[in-house]
Parts: C-alpha cells; structure tokens; sequence
C-alpha cells in the first residue's frame, strides 16, 4: 500500500518568495489497485511522485509505504519502491545487464538473483535482440523497455510510474502497460501518471485529478463522471480544470 | 555506509569512464603518448642541433691590417674558415657569416713593446651558431694571451704568482644528484599537479555534473543507496583516476627524463645524474595521496553545483588555473617549506615534491604536509558531501542554486554527523596552523588559552549549534554511573603509569631532536616563572583537558556513535595525535587518545574524559618538576617518588613491578567497565550507553 498523508511541497524561489508546488496532497493506493494521477503540465505531479519515492523531502506531511513512514527509513523505502519517470533516466555507456546488475545490487539483491530476475524479465520485454548494445544505441522503445526492467527488477511491492508510455509507439506502449496489469494482478499497489485518457480510462481502478497542486477531485471513473456530469474522462478533465483557467474561483 | 554499495558505484563510474574515450585521451593519451613524445622530440632535437654545431666549421670574416705574424696563428685556430666580406657586418646579421674578427692594426710592433693590442669579436647572441664562433675565437686567443704572458714573466725575471696574487677557486659540493634534483625539483612538482588536476578535471565534472545532465541522477537516487555511499562512490573513482593519472605521469617522466638525461650528459658541462633516493619515490607516492584527494574532493564539490557538464567546466577551469600559482611554488628560487609555508593548500605538496627531489626534506616536514593537505582534503570532502545531501543542488533544475547552508535547513538532532564533526576538527587543525602557531610564539601563556580556549574548544561548540546538534548529549555532559566511574579511575590511574613508561621507551627508540625538547622544556620554564606550578597545571594540563576532551571525546567521539567501539576509538585517537603536529609526540598522544575514547565511549561522560586526559598530562609535568627536586633537595621526597622521577628524567624504564602493577590495574579497570557494559547490554541490546535516539 502507498499512502500519502497531507504532503505539501514549498520552494524557495527568487527574491524570498516561495512556490507552494504540492498543497495537502492525501490519497492511499492499495495493493492490487491502480491509482491514476492526472493533470496538466505544472500541477505538481512529478514532485508529488518524487515525494513518494523520497527523492524530494515533503516541507510537510508524510508518506507511507506499507507500514513504513518513508522520513523514519528513507533507504528501507526506496527498497520496497519501484520509480519511473522522465528523469530516471539509464547509463549510456552500460549495456542493458550490466544496468540491471548495478541496479541490482545497489537494491541489495544476490547475483544470483539478479542473473535469473534478468534472464526473466529480458525474455518478457522481448529485449534479446540488443541485449550486448550500449544503452545509447537504443531506441527510446528499447531504452523504455530497459528501464521498465529496471523499475521490476527487485520486484517491489509499490511501483511509482510517471508517464512510462511518453513517446512510445502503439506496439511498446502496449507491452508496457500490460505489465503493469500484470503487477497488478500480483497484489503490487501503483501509482500512475499519464496524459493519455484513453490510458487511464483503460488501466485505473481510481483516478485523481491534481491541479496548481491540490487534489481537485478522486474516485472510480464512473463516480468522476457523475461528479462532473461529463460522460468521458477528457470533459471530466477540462470541466475541473478550465473554469480556473478562465479566471473562475476554483470550486 | 555500506561498503557493498560503495563498491557497486566505485565500480560502475570506473567502467563508465574507462568507456568514454574522451576520458581516456584527457587521462591516459597526455601522460603516455603526448609528453614523452614532446620530450623525446624536444631533447633529441637540441642534440642533434647541437652536434651539428660542433662539427660545422664557423664563418669569420676577418679585418686585419698590418698585423704580421697573428696572421699565421690565427690561420692555425680549428674549426674556423675565414673569408673576406666588404659589408661583413650587414652579412653577419643576415647569418650568412657567424662572426666577424677586428684586430688592431700594428698588433705586431704593440707587442713586442709589451703593449695590449685590442681584439674584437662582433657576433650574433641570438643566434647559435654565432655564438658558437665567438667562443672558439675567445678560446683561441685567450689560450694565446696565456702563451704571451708566460713569455713576458719569463723575459721580465718574474714568477706566474707575480700577476695572480690572489686564486679564487669555487668548488661546487652539490653531488650530481643534487644538481639534478634542483633542475627537476623546479619543473616536476608543477607538472605533477597539473597532471592530478588533469586526470580529476574529467571525471569529477563527469560524475556529478554529466550524470545530472544526463538525467540518470534520479535513478541512481530512487536506489536504497544512501546518499553518503553515493558520494563516497563516487569520490574514490575521481580520487582513483587521478592518482592514477598522477602515479602514470610519474612513470612517464621518469623512464623519458632517465632515457634522455643519459644522453644530454655527455654534451653538457652540468655533471647529470637522475637518481632519486627509492626512499624519497615511496614518499612522494605516499604525499601523492592526500593530494589527489584534495583536488579530487575540492573539483567534486565544485562542479556538482552546476546544471550540466559545460557550466561545470566553466566553474572548474578557474580553480585548476587557481592551483597552478600555488603549484609553481617550487620555480621560485629560494621558496621552500617552512613553519608557514609547509601549510599553504597545494603549495606545501609542490615544495615537498622539490625537497623530497634534492634530498632536503625532513621527516617533521613530510608529516606536516601530510597532515595538513589531509585536513584541507578532508573538509573539501565534508563540503561535497553536504552537497550532494541537498535536494536542491541534486536536482538542479530551471532555478538555480543558493550558496549557503542556512541553518534552519538542518534538522534538529540528538548527536552530531562525522561531516559535521570533521568539519569541527578540520577547521580547528587549519587555525591552530595559522593562529595557533602565531600566537604562541609572540607569547606563551595568552597564547596558549587563546589556543586550546578558542581555537580548539569554539569550533565545535559552533557547528554543533549551527548544526542544531544537541549540546548535552553531542559533548557527554552527562556524570558516569558508579561502575563505570570506579573501572576509569582504575584505568585512568595505571593508565598514568603505562603511557609515562611508554614516552620513555619510545624517546629511547625514537630519540627527540635535542633542540625540540629544550625548546618545549623552556617554554614551560616561562610560564613556570610567571605563573607558578599551579598555573603550569592549569594552562597545560587542565586547559587542554577540557578543550581537547570537548572536540575529540565530545563532538568527534559523538558523531562516530553509529561505528563499532573500536573503529571509533582508533579514529578518535589517531586524529587525537595527529592534532598534536608533532611526528615525535604522535605515537603518545595517539595512545592516550585510544584510552580516553575508550572510556568516554563506555561511560558516556566527558568528565571521565577530562580527568583522565588532566592526569596524564600532569604527571608529565609533575615528574618533571620532581626530578628537578630530587636533584636539589633530597631528604624530602620519598623512595619511590625520587626513584621514578629520577628514572623517567633519565629516559629510564620505570620498576618493573610498578609497570606489572599497572597492567593488572588496568586490566582489573577494563573489566569492571566491560561488565558494566555487558549488564547494560542486556537490559537494553544495541543501545550504547549515554545515547538517546539519532
């Protein structure tokens, strides 16, 4: 289980002001369950996903994986957390094994245990076919599907995904996002971001929408719906969202 | 730290770098291909210019007049071809003759009416060759000179001594090696330096700037490895690249200076030898270190403020221009390591480099340079560290990065962390180099509080605030419980009598300079007259008791609290005596700092600490006060106070029963406290004692 209890994120910015990026942010995500986080570019996802994943320090709240306060073991954490985003990115120069093998073992995990993890997860993401290339010879399909690798590897109980299929052809986007049903169906609890509400509509069990923020709005597709009177997740999306952007008070 | 994950990242960044051509060039194709191949290049050609010279004849053009028989000498002179030119000296500048040759006219009728007869060489300095026709025509005529004089000394009744009455002969006592250790010894150093920053420059932008452009700082960061460990990592493969780029340079430069020196030798008049003392390589391997260690941390820390590899070299590039000025120490005539010297960051390491070249450095000279890079070393990677513990700079992303650490960043804490506690004693070892030294020697007794009072005891009692660590249980202000108070006046008692043995059977393995010990001894004689007995205790046993117990036993012993017993206490102690800056005194004083660690780690006071660290110093100095007694007034003192004072006076060992008694004393002591410890370890596993939560 991923829980986070009333997170806020403040920088400071020029001149003494501060930037308030995440206000209060509570939701839980259970095991078995796929959470999606929704909203437009600068709403403060990614520094609420990197919160959980305890790469940022929260100005306030806390953050739970499992029964664990992410601040009282920050490396325990990391242990039971697999993180993707834009910006975990993979080691040029390395060849795909030898990413997972360093991965592997700064996760704590045997050798043995990463040879066969690997063998396993090079077999399922079909990645034989450049196996021995550098990871700067890669496609952005192959390189995603390394890090996807990656992010399995120690086979975490919670997986903290922001944006995995961003720029990724219909084939690979495919492949990745049954392998998160398929952590799904082995209990993991996820996180998810994306921009594609056909995505979202297809793979959550519960969606939050952020925005400038603030969690404006949580539930099961259907209850989004019914809560906007939209019929699709686009109208819910642009329904909570533009009045703001039009200058209306936030409801 | 977890070595496992240390050592997973060392190994990663060396694969990684070794990969990168770049890299490679930066580190490997300039020592290797690059400079032996100028060297080679540079030396063989001014030896084939050279011979060349010697066997080409020169030109001369010769103007003289009425000259009679010189004109047949003259002829006679080797390796000159004359020739005769209407508009010789515009040919001489053209280089088409090399010299021109004007003797006076009549030269013949001066000297046979025992006259001087002027001879003048016009030549060309700027050209080789010119100059080497002025010499062979100076040679000539001044063997010529010599064969006329003899002969007008001889017609005249007089002896050679008549026109020398005086014979000046300088004789150079510099061994060849020496002559070439001061050649070298200007050059290398630098080139040394520069070859560190070389192989650091790549790798420290590489790892922390690069990665972060690269965006793969995240995914290392999401990784259970602490952050700690990841700059730890890191650190050892910039600090292994360059020594190893520094060791490779060192190899270079020796197999081309030795293959090329050979050669030089025979056409030059400076005797060469390039044999350095196999002694003096290891030490400069060894000062090597701390070195590579300081440039490594100093550029780490520089670069990982910016966003991306380029801003990084633009900040790294000004700091290795930076270091060259202190690197080029040794090309100034006359700079070498002294009491002020021997602590300028980069420079002391260039002097050494020079010293250790001729044969001139001194043991207390190495220790000092080791010493005191180490500490700049050491804070320069405190620096880095804390660095890399901040999100902002970690991240860097649009907005950029504030310089200062405020203190409300950090989080309010039980017991200080070794950075900040390395920071304390670092900062402490720099002022005690360049306060210290000072004002100690403009006067001793003001200059001593102000040392260990605000020098030694100030800097952690500052960090630890700023640091919001807090004070009571950062310093051990706590008293001792009954066992424990009773097993350390056990250990603290025969300790007393163990370390006064050991200061005398090490004085007589490592004798003192005499010099050292009158200076030391003469030093206490003045505060004496000006302070008494009394005073003496207070300012060299007590002042320091406290001081010193508050940074080592305190803040530095605190901060080490999460290490087994013994990692603790062997760190504590060997900084205790390095703090000392006395290669003669280490030996004790780490000792002594082994046992108070000991006991203040056990008991959890700092009281323990103080009085044990009171005692040993005041029985130094009791001892001595009554062996100075015993001398004069006899009936006072007892036996066996006059016999161990006299003993110890004398450099002597102490009875061996008194030496035996202690150690069971001692003995007796560490167990009372080890059962201490044990029943408290059963009440209450893993919690050392006298430590609330981190």
């Amino acid at each position: 289980m991923i829980r986070s209890d009333r997170l806020s994120k403040v920088f400071p910015s020029a001149r003494g002001k501060v930037v308030e990026a995440v206000r209060e942010a509570s939701f839980a995500v259970q095991p078995g369950e796929i959470y999606g986080l929704l909203g437009p570019n600068g709403a403060g996802k990614t520094t609420l996903l990197r919160m959980l994943a305890t790469i940022l320090a929260p100005t306030s709240g806390h953050c739970y994986v499992g029964d664990l306060r992410t601040d009282r073991d920050p490396e325990e954490a990391r242990r039971r957390i697999g993180f993707l985003s834009g910006n975990t990115r993979l080691y040029g120069r390395l060849t795909p094994p030898e990413i997972l093998r360093y991965f592997g073992r700064l996760y704590g995990m045997s050798s043995r245990a990463i040879r066969e993890r690997t063998e396993e997860l090079s077999e399922l993401l079909d990645m034989r076919e450049f196996v021995g290339q550098r990871c700067e010879t890669l496609s952005t399909g192959q390189t995603q599907k390394v890090s996807i690798a990656r992010v399995l590897l120690h086979d975490p109980p919670a997986l903290i995904l922001d944006e995995p299929t961003l720029g990724l052809d219909i084939m690979t986007a495919r492949t990745i996002l049954r392998f998160i049903q398929g952590a799904k169906a082995r209990g993991r609890s996820i996180i998810f971001s994306t921009h594609y509400m056909t995505e979202a509509e297809l793979l959550c069990d519960r969606i939050g929408l952020i925005h400038r923020g603030t969690i404006r709005a949580e539930g099961t597709l259907r209850e989004l719906c019914a809560l906007s009177g939209a019929d699709n997740l686009v109208d819910v999306f642009l329904r909570l969202v533009e009045p703001e952007e039009n200058g209306a008070p936030p409801r | 730290m977890r070595v496992r994950t240390v050592g997973t990242i060392f190994a990663k960044e060396m694969l990684d770098t070794l990969r990168d051509k770049r890299a490679l060039v930066a580190m490997l194709g300039v020592p290797i291909v690059l400079y032996p191949a100028l060297f080679i290049v540079g030396i063989q050609a001014a030896l084939f210019q050279t011979n060349r010279l010697e066997r080409t004849p020169s030109t001369v053009a010769v103007d003289a007049r009425e000259v009679g028989e010189v004109r047949g000498w003259i002829a006679e002179i080797p390796m000159l071809k004359f020739t005769y030119s209407r508009n010789a000296e515009e040919e001489l500048r053209q280089g088409k003759i090399d010299a021109i040759l004007h003797i006076e006219s009549g030269t013949d009728r001066i000297l046979a009416e025992g006259g001087s007869a002027q001879v003048i060489v016009q030549y060309d300095a700027t050209d080789a060759a010119s100059n080497r026709a002025a010499e062979r025509i100076a040679a000539a005529f001044d063997q010529k000179a010599a064969e006329l004089l003899t002969a007008r000394l001889e017609e005249a009744g007089l002896e050679p001594a008549f026109v020398m009455p005086l014979v000046v002969t300088r004789v150079n006592i510099a061994s060849p090696k020496k002559v070439t250790g001061s050649l070298i010894g200007t050059i290398v150093p630098l080139i040394m330096v520069v070859m560190v920053g070389v192989g650091a420059f790549y790798p420290a932008v590489d790892l922390t700037a690069g990665e972060k452009e690269r965006g793969t700082f995240e995914t290392l960061l999401a990784t259970p490895a602490a952050k700690s460990d990841i700059v730890t990592g890191k650190f050892l493969a910039v600090f292994t690249l360059a020594m190893t780029t520094g060791l490779l340079n060192l190899g270079s430069m020796a197999l081309t200076l030795g293959s090329q020196l050979s050669q030089l030798r025979q056409s030059s008049e400076v005797p060469f030898e390039l044999r350095v003392a196999p002694s003096a390589v290891v030490l400069m391997v060894v000062v090597l270190v701390p070195l590579a260690f300081l440039i490594s941390a100093a550029m780490m820390s520089i670069a990982i403020y910016a966003r991306n590899f380029k801003e990084a070299q633009n900040y790294v590039t000004p700091f290795f221009l930076l270091i060259l000025f202190p690197a080029a120490m040794s090309s100034v005539p006359g700079a070498e390591l002294t009491a002020t010297t021997q602590f300028i960051p980069i420079g002391n390491v260039s002097l050494l480099f020079k010293g250790l070249l001729t044969d001139t450095a001194t043991a207390d000279q190495v220790f000092a340079v080791l010493l005191s890079t180490g500490a700049y070393a050491l804070l320069a990677l405190v620096f880095a560290a804390a660095l890399f513990q901040r999100e902002d700079v970690v991240l860097a992303g649009d907005h950029g990065v504030s310089l200062p650490l405020r203190r409300c960043e950090f989080p309010p804490r039980a017991l200080p962390t070794p950075g900040m506690a390395l920071t304390a004693y670092a900062t402490s070892l720099i002022l005690l180099f360049y306060v210290g030294t000072i004002v100690q020697a403009r006067e001793p007794v003001s200059g001593i509080l102000l040392t260990q009072w605000v020098l030694v005891l100030l800097p952690p009692i500052a960090i630890a605030w700023y640091g919001r660590a807090r004070m009571r249980t950062t310093f051990a202000l706590r008293l001792p419980d009954g066992r424990n108070a009773i097993g350390a006046l056990l250990v603290i008692v025969s300790s007393v009598v163990l370390i006064l043995e050991f200061g005398a059977w090490y004085g007589r393995a490592f004798p003192i300079p005499p010099e050292l010990q009158h200076q030391l001894m003469e030093l206490f004689d003045v505060i004496e007259s000006r302070a008494g007995l009394l005073g003496l205790l207070a300012l060299v046993a007590l002042s320091p008791a406290i001081c010193e117990e508050a940074l080592f036993r305190g803040m530095l012993l605190s901060s080490l609290r999460r290490l087994p017993i013994w990692a603790a206490v062997v760190i504590v102690g060997v900084l205790f005596g390095a703090m000392h800056m006395d290669v003669h005194r280490f030996a004790a004083t780490a000792l002594s700092g082994f046992i108070l660690s000991y006991l203040v780690w056990r008991s959890g006071s700092l009281f323990v600490g103080i009085l044990g660290h009171f005692s040993v110093n005041a029985s130094a100095l009791v001892m001595q006060a009554l062996a100075d007694q015993a001398l004069t007034a006899e009936g006072e003192l007892s036996w066996l106070t006059r016999e161990v004072a006299m003993r110890l006076s004398a450099g002597r060992d102490l009875p061996l029963w008194l030496i035996l008694s202690a150690l069971a004393v001692f003995i007796l002591g560490v167990a009372v406290i080890e059962h201490a410890a044990w029943r408290a370890g059963r009440r209450a596993p893993d919690a050392p004692r006298g430590v609330t939560a981190r």
